[in-house]
């Protein structure tokens, strides 16, 4: 394709947005907001296990949406606001996904019509 | 309720935007924009049938989105859940196809619900989300 790449910028947003689609990681993130918090201080609103808190975080952290601070045994997780700067809530996060994939796929249609079939 | 809707007037004939949601090989050259790659895509097109679409970032992570159709009128309709896969949350898409000439409107409407409570907590929230950002600006 011709076209200049998007930065990762956008692939990361990719991330941050799908970190944000879980209510529970919602409901992390919320936490986070009001302050610091450690792992099983996160985990003691849930019914779930911390295994699957643990789980959760792994996610907002790969996202780049918390980070982990750790203090010989303790774990306490922050809220890294500027990785939700782009993408502060639902409709703006799958606003933004969207336009970058409806505007690919008008840019497929558009410049080759008839595409050569892959092997799938 | 949280809802999006999106206009595309696509630059193909209807049958062909149409195609382009439910057949693996277009799909895949669409569905992961910039950097990103789409190295698995399956659609099993009925109602009550499975699609699943494998992301892929340069750096190896992938995401991946599955769901079912609800809905399908060939060249007018496409509705199907959205779930991420790690994720208990669904949402649903409607998608509508429009001839305008040779060219397409394409209407995306993307919908999550969510009971009462957790659109309370959401919007409290994200009010302390934004006072931290304004902090941090």
């Amino acid at each position: 394709m011709n076209k200049p790449q998007e930065p990762t910028q956008s692939t990361q947003l990719d991330h941050v947005f799908m970190a944000l689609a879980d209510a529970t990681r919602r409901q992390l993130v919320r936490m986070l907001a009001e302050q610091d918090r450690t792992v099983s201080e996160l985990a003691a609103p849930f019914s779930m296990s911390l295994a699957a808190i643990s789980k959760h975080i792994k996610v907002l952290e790969a996202a780049g949406v918390v980070a982990r601070r750790i203090d010989g045994r303790v774990h306490t997780l922050t809220l890294c606001p500027e990785a939700l700067s782009e993408s502060l809530d639902w409709i703006s996060i799958y606003r933004n996904f969207w336009q970058r994939r409806l505007t690919a796929l008008d840019d497929v249609l558009s410049t080759d019509r008839i595409p050569p079939l892959e092997g799938d | 309720m949280f809802e999006l809707t999106m206009n595309k007037r696509c630059n193909a004939p209807v049958a062909r935007v149409f195609a382009a949601w439910c057949t693996t090989d277009l799909m895949r050259r669409w569905f992961g924009p910039g950097e990103m790659t789409v190295p698995e895509a399956e659609v099993d097109l009925r109602v009550g049938g499975a699609y699943r679409v494998v992301m892929r970032r340069p750096d190896g992570q992938t995401l991946i989105i599955g769901g079912i159709y609800r809905e399908i009128v060939t060249n007018q309709r496409l509705c199907f859940s959205w779930q991420w896969e790690g994720s208990e949350a669904v949402t649903e898409v409607e998608l509508t196809f429009r001839a305008a000439g040779e060219q397409t409107d394409l209407t995306l409407v993307h919908r999550e619900f969510e009971t009462e409570a957790a659109r309370d907590d959401h919007n409290k929230g994200w009010q302390g989300c934004l006072a931290k950002l304004a902090v941090f600006a």
